[in-house]
């Protein structure tokens, strides 16, 4: 009886689904459906595409690659919206997930398979890139901006929120961390060099 | 440690943790960073700027609440061990990474709902890059549903994200988020 009533339900969705223009409209509404799912609950949209394409009358493995393309413009659009309303977590989960590629089982052992782990390095070096470009940003803009500095927690890692009272001593004695090693870097090329004496003469030194 | 487990409400923060958070809280201010956390009524702020500064602002406050990039990669080296075993899961089962990603973030850690979710969609992002390209090449794509399919959602989905998502209150978030859960296990069994 079931089986039945679905047959037949089928059939009619089926028949309702006969013209193009039918079939884009509902695409273009199980997309829109979709869209706002994958938004609220960064799950993808793929609970929708993949009844929504079956419903259409797509053999298997089409319902799978255009569930893919379809999921990808969904996250893509979603992901630039949470990023700027500031709301996106880290990023290193993007990372590990290349080994999701690499052990991938019926993948096709052909030329593309570097091209993916190509895009995931470029991606993992864009990310490093990023992070040391804004950290060194940031030094030049507390540079310009001249704050009191007497910070003690910051001193101590070799950051000083002005560089004209910095400490020398803090200088050399955190030349050995990552901070520091930026500090002196940034330091060396973006002052001239009598300026640079000028600041860390004694008498300009701060006591933080 | 941004992952930690869930703590009860009754709980008192330590001397050293409320110590801790004034440091960063302090850390964040002097240096003009805009703390990305919800307000208290859970709401979160717009922040200021272009793409680029809100982003550089979110490193910038990662770099500043660790101390420097080796401790905040060290500190956060749950969400490396995460995305590893989302990999081999993924690599191997074929299960969504969104799934998996979603479901431990909430049950595991005190990530806000919504940040959840936004993670989620970033960290899918390039895996399925890789393979709707694999997918182009073996010639699986319809592309003129999968074109109306892809315009229609980008665009509910950027519009959501952007005015609607934020408002919805956590427990309908994480409700929804259970009711699409639960229809995709169905789904599958079908």
């Amino acid at each position: 009886m079931a089986q039945k009533a679905s047959q037949k339900a089928a059939a009619l969705a089926a028949e309702s689904l006969s013209t193009p223009a039918s079939r884009a409209a509902f695409s273009a509404a199980s997309g829109s459906f979709a869209g706002m799912v994958s938004a609220i609950t960064g799950l993808g949209g793929a609970v929708v595409f993949v009844p929504a394409l079956s419903r259409l009358g797509f053999k298997a493995k089409d319902i799978v690659g255009t569930t893919v393309a379809a999921v990808t413009g969904a996250t893509a659009a979603g992901s630039l919206a949470y990023a700027q309303k500031g709301v996106t977590g880290t990023l290193i989960l993007i990372y590990p997930s290349s080994l999701s590629v690499t052990i991938e089982s019926d993948i096709d052992k052909d030329s593309y398979i570097y091209i993916y782990i190509c895009i995931y390095i470029m991606a993992a070096y864009i990310l490093h890139t990023l992070t040391h470009i804004f950290s060194i940003l940031s030094m030049y803009e507390r540079n310009n901006r001249l704050t009191v500095c007497g910070d003690d927690w910051f001193c101590r890692r070799g950051v000083h929120a002005d560089w004209t009272k910095v400490c020398a001593a803090h200088i050399r004695t955190d030349d050995a961390t990552d901070a520091g090693r930026r500090f002196n870097l940034m330091r060396s090329i973006s002052v001239n060099k009598e300026k640079n004496r000028r600041r860390l003469r004694t008498d300009e030194r701060g006591d933080c | 440690m941004l992952i930690k487990k869930k703590i009860d409400e009754d709980y008192e923060p330590t001397k050293e943790e409320i110590a801790e958070q004034e440091r960063i809280k302090k850390a964040l201010a002097d240096h003009g960073i805009m703390s990305s956390a919800p307000d208290k009524d859970g709401h979160f702020q717009q922040p200021k700027g272009n793409l680029y500064t809100i982003i550089s602002q979110q490193f910038l406050e990662r770099y500043y609440k660790h101390g420097s990039w080796i401790d905040a990669l060290y500190n956060e080296r749950e969400y490396v061990y995460l995305g590893i075993a989302v990999g081999l899961i993924q690599g191997t089962v074929g299960i969504g990474g969104g799934v998996l990603v979603t479901s431990y973030l909430s049950a595991e850690t005190d990530l806000e709902v919504h940040r959840i979710a936004a993670t989620a969609l970033l960290c899918t992002l390039l895996t399925n890059i890789a393979v709707c390209s694999q997918h182009y090449a073996m010639g699986n794509i319809k592309l003129r549903t999968a074109s109306i399919l892809a315009l229609s959602a980008m665009g509910c989905s950027y519009f959501t994200a952007r005015n609607i998502a934020l408002d919805i209150p956590e427990p309908a978030v994480r409700g929804f988020i259970a009711s699409a859960l639960l229809a995709s296990g169905v789904s599958m069994l079908r």
